[in-house]
């Protein structure tokens, strides 16, 4: 290398400012952090992404499961038999399971027997409308379990408020448990006609059964209710009678107290008269 | 930040001044002027960083972006002409840059010179860039660089002499 490529070489070489250099790097800094969010927003704004179409996808399962859930778990056209049903019965399970105390699977036990008994009475409506005998066979074995599921859930349900330790939530429950027998029996009544019309012989003797059932679990709810209101009475009277003993107690000490002062006070007089 | 974004930091403090020195020979000293042609540079070649081949050198990709950037600036806002003509140092250019008496000389030389002479020993001398690297960005062969870069050296030597 010549003096001339020396100096070439040698040509000034400035820098470029703190202040210009901030800037740039700002500005790189910025389409960095921009260009990230952009990505992260394309995901779900990009209709054609990968990760878009399978969080669509699993969003549109989602709608349609839970869509079609609550259809099948408060629809009573779904009997046994009906695709749904196996849905259907999953909720319940899923429902009872997050039933937390014993009211609210009463409850739930209550809500579960008179949709098997509305099913039932679908079922026993479709008999008349239909001429078909197998299907007629099905349905009455459809009807039959169905009512034995309500003598299962009514003895669920009287076990479970029995275990209500809380005197008036067990009244509140048991009461829930009485009222929906009414309901029980006024279907149960409705059923038994659609089946005398049917001459369906097995449904009805199902439903005398369920009858049974239904008003020996009433007695003895009748029994728990009084042996409830007489413990409960004789807890207020043992209440009642601590607190007139407390309170006998209380005025008898305030007396004695009373009396013992007065004496101290004529023991201090014939104290200070004795000293003059 | 990912690894790709830091490594692009790095290049960037690695070839900052030697972009910035780039446009500052070739837009007349003008600081303001090469310090937005960088800027420009660097955030354009971020934006196409994804499809760098890391495997290639980095120098000659941002020169390469640095000069079709220069083309274009030149190209757009038709400064080309008004740029050749204002390519004579004025005193004050030559004191922003605190020339010595005899790189001043030269660089009034250089202003004199053929643009292409001019160019290739800027890239040669004050980039320093490599022959291969010069011929990659002027499309040429590095042979034919090689000649060119003799002849305009000889050239500057013969109005040096004058």
């Amino acid at each position: 290398m010549d003096n001339l490529e020396k100096n070439l070489s040698n040509l000034p070489k400035p820098s470029l400012s703190k202040q210009a250099d901030f800037k740039i790097k700002f500005k790189i800094y910025s389409f960095i952090l921009h260009s990230k969010l952009q990505k992260l927003g394309r995901v779900f704004f990009r209709p054609y992404s990968m990760l878009a179409k399978v969080s669509y996808t699993a969003l549109l399962v989602v709608i349609i499961l839970g869509s079609t859930a609550v259809y099948a778990a408060n629809n009573d056209n779904i009997t046994p038999g009906h695709s749904f049903y196996p849905l259907k019965k999953t909720i319940e399970n899923v429902e009872e399971n997050l039933s937390f105390t014993k009211n609210a699977q009463v409850d739930t036990l209550n809500k579960m027997s008179e949709r098997r008994l509305k099913e039932a009475l679908n079922m026993a409506q479709e008999n008349i409308a239909v001429e078909d005998t197998s299907s007629q066979g099905e349905n009455n074995s459809n009807i039959k379990q169905s009512l034995d599921e309500v003598v299962d859930n009514l003895e669920e349900a009287v076990a479970t408020s029995k275990e209500i330790s809380n005197a008036k939530s067990a009244k509140k429950a048991k009461e829930a448990i009485k009222k929906k027998n009414k309901d029980i029996i006024q279907y149960l009544d409705n059923i038994g006609d659609m089946a005398e019309k049917n001459q369906d012989e097995g449904v009805i003797n199902k439903i005398d059964e369920a009858k049974k059932a239904i008003n020996k679990y009433n007695d003895d709810l009748d029994e728990d209710s009084e042996k409830d209101s007489e413990r409960y009475d004789s807890f207020i009277e043992n209440r009642r009678d601590k607190n007139t003993d407390k309170q006998n107690e209380d005025s008898d000490k305030d007396s004695e107290d009373r009396n013992s002062n007065n004496e101290s006070g004529k023991d201090s007089r014939q104290d200070r008269e004795d000293n003059d | 930040m990912n690894s790709k974004s830091d490594n692009f930091i790095s290049y960037y403090d690695q070839f900052k001044n030697k972009i910035f020195v780039y446009f500052l020979y070739r837009v007349n000293f003008n600081r303001e002027v090469a310090e937005d042609l960088t800027s420009e540079v660097f955030l354009k070649a971020l934006k196409s960083f994804e499809d760098f081949d890391q495997s290639r050198s980095f120098q000659s990709w941002i020169y390469a972006i640095a000069h079709n950037h220069l083309v274009n600036y030149y190209r757009v806002a038709n400064r080309e002409t008004q740029l050749l003509e204002d390519r004579y140092l004025t005193k004050g250019d030559i004191d922003k840059v605190e020339l010595e008496y005899e790189l001043e000389a030269i660089m009034k030389i250089i202003k004199l010179m053929d643009s292409s002479d001019r160019e290739i020993l800027l890239m040669r001398f004050v980039d320093q860039l490599s022959n291969t690297e010069i011929a990659m960005l002027l499309d040429k062969d590095e042979g034919a660089i090689r000649t060119k870069i003799s002849r305009s050296l000889a050239k500057l030597r013969e109005l040096l002499d004058k």
